[in-house]
């Protein structure tokens, strides 16, 4: 399978997994009624651990993009379902992983959230916005 | 009944404590791995459970037997395959299959045959010929052959290039499958044990940090980055569940069980964002604490 796990990335593997085949749900290059390889199929493929395989495959199945109807196989369902906690969860943890990423590259917190800003207004374009700061400050 | 349960073992070498207090339980059909920096006592404790060395302190089961109480017919049910193995450098590897066959009571030649192919392994070369990578291989495929109840493996995979290294794993994690089949190895390659294994323990300190399922552990524990002033650090410190306090530019970086909430309750705190760990994560904050 296309799956690539990386085994520095400091993600653990079942969210790689889980987050890959979503992403291809996404994307749509599974769809509806795909049918996804079985546990071990997978396991051995990847060369992980089953268990690493069941708990991506239940995780996608409480967010609603696949189901596993017992000795059937497994099955793509759609988009994910998620509840106001779990969008919520996600947009949280995409906010720690930008403010994280502010940090290691040396700007404050309030320098992050202004270029937040800047980028929701469409201003996006930092190099013209700071230009325009040392044109104010060289009058 | 777990293939292995350790209690209270303990290890000297003179003066110098190499183990202390070990408990550890290995669930039947487990894969379960060590992870430690060197000198942890990783190869220690598996010299230990092989009979190779008496413990100090302590007791234990190895497959239902007292530990240092092992029968042949026991160790026969245990397969060990050793970070560097030590063959008979002038014989061919058919001559070896051959050998260890009609030594072993419980020897699959078709197995043998099986993994011999899968590793694509030169029948009628001297073994001191083959490669690093092969010889790995071999160690592997010799071990399996003998159909082991424990299969323990010391730093597994060591020295292997990624293809090699890949379908070692596959083979490793193909012959485990079997319900009644249960593996230990150490190592120090926290991918590898992340990647293969379901359970593990942190040796560090001469004593075993942490120890369980995987993914339960990963996820009863989490990385939170706390906005707070600089005073909030000795608080933050003090929370039951929180392991480790890493001071940031703007705020703290904090390891533990504790919950956000709890967190957020801290007298000072302004945010609270969690984020899921990895073993790697995990394996520093103990190492580091």
């Amino acid at each position: 399978m296309w799956i690539r796990i990386d085994s520095h990335s400091g993600v653990a593997i079942y969210r790689q997994i889980a987050a890959q085949i979503e992403q291809a749900v996404l994307a749509g290059v599974l769809e509806s009624g795909d049918k996804l390889p079985g546990v071990r199929e997978l396991a051995v493929d990847l060369a992980v651990n089953p268990a690493t395989v069941v708990k991506a495959y239940d995780e996608l199945e409480q967010i609603g993009v696949i189901e596993q109807p017992r000795g059937r196989g497994t099955f793509v369902l759609g988009r994910p379902r998620l509840d106001d906690r779990e969008r919520r969860e996600r947009l949280e943890a995409a906010a720690v992983a930008f403010l994280g990423e502010a940090e290691r590259l040396g700007f404050t917190v309030s320098e992050a959230l202004r270029e937040l800003e800047r980028a929701a207004a469409g201003a996006g374009d930092t190099e013209r916005a700071d230009g325009e700061a040392e044109d104010h400050a060289g009058r | 009944m777990p293939a292995v349960s350790l209690r209270n073992l303990t290890k000297r070498f003179g003066r110098l404590t190499v183990l202390d207090g070990i408990d550890l339980e290995l669930p039947e059909g487990s894969i379960y791995g060590i992870l430690g920096l060197n000198g942890a006592g990783k190869t220690t404790l598996l010299r230990i459970l092989m009979g190779f060395l008496h413990p100090g302190g302590g007791e234990g089961t190895i497959l239902g037997r007292p530990l240092g109480k092992l029968t042949a017919g026991d160790r026969a049910r245990i397969a060990y395959v050793p970070d560097r193995p030590v063959f008979y450098e002038n014989m061919r590897v058919g001559d070896l299959l051959r050998f260890v066959g009609a030594l072993h009571p419980r020897w699959d030649a078709s197995a043998a045959r099986r993994y011999v192919d899968v590793f694509e392994l030169p029948r009628e070369r001297k073994i001191g010929a083959l490669s690093t990578g092969m010889r790995t291989q071999f160690s592997l495929a010799l071990a399996l052959s003998t159909q082991p109840e424990l299969l323990i493996l010391d730093e597994p995979a060591s020295g292997l290039d990624p293809v090699h290294r890949r379908r070692y794993l596959q083979v490793l994690l193909e012959a485990s499958a079997q319900p009644d089949r249960t593996v230990l190895l150490t190592s120090q390659d926290l991918g590898l044990v992340e990647q293969t294994c379901d359970h593990f323990a942190l040796i560090h300190d001469r004593r075993i940090q942490v120890a369980g399922p995987i993914t339960e552990i990963l996820e009863s524990q989490r990385r939170m980055v706390v906005q707070a002033p600089p005073a909030t650090g000795d608080a933050l410190r003090s929370l039951p569940g929180v392991r480790r306090v890493r001071d940031g530019s703007h705020g703290f970086l904090v390891t533990g069980t504790a919950l956000p909430d709890q967190v957020r309750r801290v007298s000072g705190v302004r945010a609270v964002q969690a984020e899921g760990l990895s073993l790697e994560d995990l394996f520093w904050s103990y190492v580091e604490a």
